[in-house]
This record gives structure tokens, sequence and C-alpha cells, in this order.
């Protein structure tokens, strides 16, 4: 009992980020406490986000969700979604601010607001600085490299889809593009936190050199027509010795058509 | 063209959850009713209106169940919206409608309030022009975005992979929240790409959303105060765009992951719960003299957001019971009425069916 709490406790911590941001929150649910008078607000805003933190630490209660959840631990953080913590800042904020206002007058109210504006800010951080925004490309908020990857490569209407392999980096964006492209694999076999393994993937994900040989005897059983390799890596062979075609160096990433593949494909369906 | 395209998401984002949103208006307190309000009555209706004729798709059409759904959804959205549109012209003709009044007029708020609330709405116009022009790295996108496209050009739902594109057995516990679903059905009707509706466009109508969403619950901890509702919503704005403190808030969610169920739950459905709950509990219990202005149509709409946190994902099905469970629990200690457990409880049925329906598919 006591690891999962102790485990809980990591969660908080993780999902609080140290921030004071957590500070700002405890500090405005102590203020509600002693300050707020009417029972309802008390209840919503002071007893239900305490009886959820305790829940939340609570052993059983965490062993629960994870038997409703099959199994998905790692998503427990969500139940401090339930906390209305940005409600009960502001609240508290404007409150104060209030009762600032009737003391004092409107000038320290406007210092007040003024303080905990620069409060949030500075204990709080920045989402547009986060490492995971960057400048749309475009209007499906894809790299234009993959939408120029896919437009090279897609089917024309009414030709079947096909089968293709791309770098890691890519995979997660081609299908949000064209659906009529399909992959040897995809996101769930790049996340290295879910530690799949396919074979084609293996060989593609290498840390210097691609296999081509290795490579094309798996995207050939597999009939897959196009193969887009990395732009950083090495290969062992020419793949226009095997047979392959480039069609485009898009962005640095060679484009590949394969004819023995396209002509497997045209067999089997013939 | 593009004209057209616009006109298409203003039609079926904007037109239509309004009319749908007409539907409850009567059953609402008077000083509860506007525009804002009905807006998010639309979406509390139209979503699960979604999940009924989806789920019965999924799992009893065989071929091209997307087209099924298409057309069941669309008669049943239209219906919904003429009777909207009907009741409130009945209830005009009866006399008995009252007017969609604003929260306020801008004459007659003071010059600083004007200010602040100037400052508010720029923060706002920061989100949506941030959400327009910075893309965030998701990989859940592979997933969701990807699933609403495979729906929308193979008219085949939870059939295909979305990440490979492979053929798969039914994923049960993804086919029940059918946001990603909702998404293809609004991409089908207005002719738009579906990853350019989620990246593009849904932000400008979820983040909107969930402002109003904040705004009734500050304008009924403030009804006394209004001079404090514009700094309350300058925090709210200011808490969501610096409330990326790690990549689990509900605030990251909002404006990184917006498109996606999960935060629709979390920013929208959830705080919704807590205002509506705010709203029914002072109705209920208030001395004045409109005491015995019923509270129906509030419960309805509770039982409609525990609908709602099923189209968006499955977890926040189970969260948003235990949030009703604990403000109803503090609340009857509160006013000492047991029945509030027991609305509380008639409200979370559509919860307990959710969660029995997963129970039984996974079977």
């Amino acid at each position: 009992m006591y690891g999962i709490f102790m485990e809980s406790v990591v969660i908080f911590k993780n999902y609080a980020g140290n921030r004071l941001v957590i500070a700002l929150f405890l500090l405005s649910l102590i203020f509600l406490l002693f300050k707020e008078k009417d029972k309802r607000r008390r209840a919503i805003f002071v007893y239900t986000p305490l009886t959820l933190l305790f829940l939340f630490f609570f052993p059983i209660f965490r062993k629960i969700f994870v038997r409703l959840m099959s199994g998905e631990g790692d998503t427990y953080y969500r139940v401090l979604w339930l906390i209305p913590m940005g409600v009960i800042i502001a609240y508290a904020g404007v409150r104060l601010a209030g009762m600032v206002y009737a003391k004092k007058g409107k000038w320290m109210k406007w210092a007040v607001l003024t303080a905990l504006s620069i409060a949030i800010v500075f204990s709080g951080k920045y989402v547009y600085a986060s490492q995971y925004m960057s400048k749309a490309e475009n209007l499906y908020h894809l790299p234009q490299t993959v939408i120029d990857i896919c437009d090279l490569i897609a089917p024309e209407d009414g030709e079947e889809r096909i089968w293709s392999v791309f770098p890691t980096d890519l995979v997660y964006f081609v299908r949000q593009y064209d659906t009529d492209i399909q992959m040897l694999y995809g996101r769930e076999m790049v996340e290295p936190k879910w530690q799949y393994a396919e074979p084609v993937h293996s060989i593609m994900n290498h840390p210097t050199t691609i296999d081509i040989e290795e490579l094309l005897k798996l995207t050939r059983e597999r009939y897959c027509t196009y193969i887009v390799l990395p732009s950083n890596k090495d290969v062992t062979e020419d793949p226009e010795n095997f047979g392959l075609k480039l069609l485009d160096t898009v962005d640095g990433y060679p484009v590949y058509y394969d004819p023995i593949a396209a002509d497997a494909v045209l067999q089997m369906q013939n | 063209m593009i004209v057209v395209k616009i006109v298409s998401i203003v039609l079926w984002m904007f037109v239509i959850p309004f009319c749908i949103g007409l539907i409850p208006m009567q059953w609402i307190p008077r000083e509860k009713k506007n525009i804002g309000v009905v807006f998010i009555a639309g979406y509390l209706i139209m979503l699960p209106l979604c999940w009924v004729v989806t789920v019965p798709a999924i799992l009893l059409v065989k071929y091209d169940s997307f087209l099924v759904m298409v057309r069941f959804f669309t008669v049943l959205i239209g219906i919904a919206a003429a009777a909207g549109i009907g009741l409130t012209a009945l209830a005009i003709k009866k006399k008995k409608w009252i007017s969609l009044k604003p929260a306020f007029l801008w004459k007659e708020i003071s010059i600083e309030e004007k200010i602040e609330w100037i400052l508010f709405l720029t923060l706002i116009a920061l989100q949506l022009y941030k959400a327009f022009t910075l893309t965030s790295f998701d990989g859940d996108d592979a997933e969701y975005v990807a699933q609403s496209l495979v729906t929308q050009q193979s008219n085949t739902m939870y059939l295909i992979k979305p990440y490979t594109g492979g053929t798969t057995s039914l994923d049960i516990r993804h086919s029940l929240a059918v946001l990603p679903i909702w998404i293809a059905y609004i991409g089908r009707m207005t002719g738009i790409h579906t990853t350019i509706l989620a990246h593009s466009v849904i932000p400008f109508v979820f983040i909107p959303l969930t402002y109003l969403v904040y705004f009734e619950i500050g304008k009924q901890l403030l009804h006394k105060k209004k001079d404090l509702l514009p700094p309350f919503m300058i925090f709210m704005a200011l808490l969501q765009i610096f409330g990326n403190v790690s990549i689990y808030t509900n605030e990251t969610f909002f404006l990184t992951r917006t498109w996606q169920g999960k935060s629709l739950a979390a920013n929208f459905v959830l705080p919704l719960i807590v205002c509506l709950l705010l709203w029914i509990f002072d109705k209920e219990n208030t001395k004045q003299a409109d005491k015995k202005e019923n509270t129906f149509g509030l419960w309805l709409l509770l039982w409609l957001a525990n609908m709602t946190a099923g189209v968006c994902t499955s977890m926040v099905v189970f969260l948003g019971a235990v949030m009703v469970a604990v403000i109803a629990f503090w609340m009857m200690i509160a006013e000492r009425k047991f029945s509030i457990l027991v609305k509380a409880g008639l409200v979370c049925i559509p919860n307990a069916a959710y969660m029995i329906l997963y129970l039984l598919l996974r079977i």
C-alpha cells in the first residue's frame, strides 16, 4: 500500500511539473477554506477538491481505477482533472481582490489583480514555448515534406491502396494526410515506451546504416511498392542495384519505387 | 469554393447546434437562458445523438457502416434542429418565450470593466491565432486524427488500423468514444479534409465553447460582484496559456490537443458538470420568489453532459461519475437532503450503462 501511495506522490509531482502553480492552488484552497462562507461554494470548491485529492492518494482508489481501466495505470494523473484547479485559483484571486477593494479601495484592488496575474505567469509555463510547438506549414498542420512525399506516391482515384515504408520520424503523419497509403509499420511500432518489435522497422531504425538487401527481402514479401529512406543514414548498397527506381528526393528523403514488388502485386491481383 | 466551405462550417458547427440547443430552453430557469447556454446545450444534445446513432451502426452494420451513420444522423439532427425552431416558435406564439438576453450590455458597464473585457478577448484571440498558426506534435494524433480520416475515406468505422491501414477486429475501447466519427461526419458534410478540420477549424469551436462554460461558472460565482467577472475570466485565460507546467495538465491538453476527446472531456465536460451542479444547487436552495422554478432542464443537461463524456473518452465516463458523486455527497451534507444523492445517481445512469456495455463488449 505504501508503494502505491508513493507512486501516486510521484504522479502528482510529475503533474505539477515542479512549478509553483500548484502552491498557488493550495493557497487558494486554504484561502477559500477560511473565507468562503457560502456552504454550497465550500462543498464544491473546498470539500470536493480535498476529497478528490484524498482519493487520488488513497491506494485502494488507485487499485480500482487501474482495474476498471484495464491496467492503464499510466493515465492515473487524469484523476487530477476532476479538481477545477484553475477555477479555484481564479475565484480565490478575485475574492481576495474584492476584499481588498472593500477595505483599501480601487488602486489596491488593481495592485492585487496585477500581482496575481504576474504570479500566474511566473508560476506557470508558457504553452506556446513548448518544445512540441512549431510553426504550422499548412492547413493540415502536418510537415510539408510528408505531404509532398504522399502526393508523389499516392494512388490515383480508383486505384488500389499501396503499401509503403517510411522513416520513423515521418510515420506519425502519413495516414493523417492520406489513408490510401498503408504502412508496414506505424506509430505503435516506433514508440519506445511500447517496446514492440517489427522486423522492417528494426532494419530502418538501425542507428547508422540500412541493410538494403535485408530490407527488400522483407518488403517484397509483403508487396510493399514504395520505400522512403531516412535522410541521415547510410545504405549498404545503392538501392537501384536491386531494381528500385528513385522517384525523387524530397527534403533529403530519397523516395523509391519498387517495380518488382509492383509486378508481384499485379500478379496477385490477376 | 472557400466561401462555400466556410458557410458549411458555420452551418454544421454553429447554426445547427444552436437550433438543437433551443430544445431544452423552456425547461431551463429564465436567468440561465442566453445565447452561450443555447450553444452549449446544442453540443450537449448533438454529440450524444451522434453516439446513439454511431455505436449501433458500428456494432450492427457490416459494410459501409459510416454511410448508414451519416444517413441516420443527418435525419436525426435535422429533426432535432427543426424541433428546436418549432418549440421556440410555439413558445413565442403562446407568449411564453423569454428572449435570449446578453449577459450584460456594453454601454452599461464601467470603463474599467471595458478595458478588462478587451484584455480578456485579446487573450482569447491570441489563443485562436496560435491554434491556427502553430502546430503541436502529439503522437496520439496518429490514432485519433487518422481514425477520422480512415472513416471519411473508407466509409467503415473502427475496422481499419489507423496507424498502418491493416484490417483489424472491432476496437471496442476506442469505438465507444465516437468523437473522431463526429469529426468525420462534419468532414463529410462540409467536404473538408478531417485533418484540416481537427487541426485548423475545431479550435475555433472548442476553445470558445470552453470559455463559455467558464463564463457561466464565473457569472454564477460572482453574481453579487459582477465587476469581478472580467478579472476572473482574465485569470482563467492566463491559467490556460501558462498552464503547461507538464504534459499532463488539462490546460496543456486544452491548447495542444484541442480536437481530441480527452481534451474536450477535461476542459468542457468536467467544468460543465461543476457549472451545472452549481446552478442546480443554487437554484434548488434559493430563497427567492422564483424558488418554484423547476430544475428539470438542468438535471437533463447534466444527464447529457454525462453522455457527452462517453462520446469523448471512456475514462471520463468513470471520472465524471466520481465527480458527480463527490459533489452530491458534500451537497447532501450541506443541505441535509438525501434526495440529492438519489437525483445524482439517476443522472449517472448513462455512465453506468456505458460501463456495462463496455464490459459486455469486451467479454
